[in-house]
């Protein structure tokens, strides 16, 4: 069972894992989604010393990207971090109302399309920055209809 | 009262790419910014902050130069974006998590904020070798 496990584990086979988990360690907390479950597999893969060191290298870059805690030991990070450099892509937004009444509603607007940027991300669009645009702006003018009409 | 969607526009335009705003306006002729700065903070710098307020000090982080030239989106809407990602140093350590940005003028310290807003999500410099980026969906506005 174990050498079955590592092996899920090196390949990510995120429904056998969650099988395994679940009949080993029925009594334990299991993964609540194949999402969790791939955080857990990722972390795992940086902590066990038998996964092969690219594999390990790989899952500490999914983690950081997501800012998510890596268990990859100190020492080993600047290698792993040649062999998958870590971007993190984010949104930077800036609303600014020339007049009084902008500048009163410009948090309200902000706070609408910063929303927008986050279930854009929830949804799987992070790598399409004209997709998430096309969100924010959509919200950017809901929430002015919503609070100038 | 409000701005006319013609002149959020040509604001715009004149601020981040240097654009005539015809009858009206025209760029600097004499030592024209060349470049807009972006910075990165830890807390929201405020109307009366400078580029320096707040600003990130990961290890090997630096201010990022985009040019007005071709640096940004033509202003529609009353918003501009830049045209490619905005890429900073990766980091040399852990360090304190970004929430803010601001574009502004360029020579260092407390030099001017032009436009300032949040970072979404927040990006965690959680490790070294982190490299913050701000994508092309990064909007300025103008109400």
């Amino acid at each position: 069972m174990h050498e079955h496990f590592h092996a899920a584990l090196e390949s990510l086979d995120i429904q056998l894992l969650r099988k395994m988990w679940a009949h080993v360690s029925p009594q334990l907390p299991q993964p609540k989604s194949d999402e969790e479950a791939l955080q857990l597999a990722h972390y795992a893969r940086t902590v066990l010393a038998s996964i092969v060191f690219r594999r390990r290298a790989y899952s500490h870059a999914w983690l950081m990207e997501r800012s998510l805690p890596s268990g990859l030991p100190d020492g080993m990070r600047p290698s792993a971090q040649r062999l998958y450099p870590v971007t993190v892509g984010s949104v930077g937004i800036a609303v600014r109302g020339a007049t009084e009444l902008g500048r009163a509603v410009a948090p309200h607007i902000r706070g609408a399309m910063e929303d927008a940027v986050q279930e854009a991300y929830t949804d799987g669009h992070k790598d399409e920055p004209q997709v998430v645009k096309g969100h924010m702006m959509e919200a950017r003018r809901t929430a002015i209809k919503k609070l100038l009409g | 009262m409000s701005i006319g969607n013609d002149t959020e526009n040509a604001i715009l335009n004149l601020v981040f790419s240097a654009t005539t705003w015809a009858n009206y306006a025209v760029n600097a002729t004499s030592s024209p910014e060349t470049n807009i700065h972006t910075a990165l903070m830890t807390a929201d710098p405020t109307d009366t902050g400078t580029m320096s307020s707040s600003e990130s000090a990961y290890t090997n982080y630096a201010r990022v130069n985009v040019a007005r030239s071709t640096g940004f989106s033509t202003s529609s809407a009353g918003s501009v974006s830049p045209a490619a990602a905005i890429n900073f140093a990766s980091s040399g350590a852990a360090g304190t998590t970004i929430t803010h940005f601001a574009f502004g003028k360029t020579g260092g310290g407390t030099a001017a904020i032009l436009w300032s807003g949040t970072v979404t999500p927040n990006i965690a410099i959680g490790a070294s070798g982190i490299t913050p980026q701000l994508t092309t969906a990064t909007t300025v506005t103008l109400d």
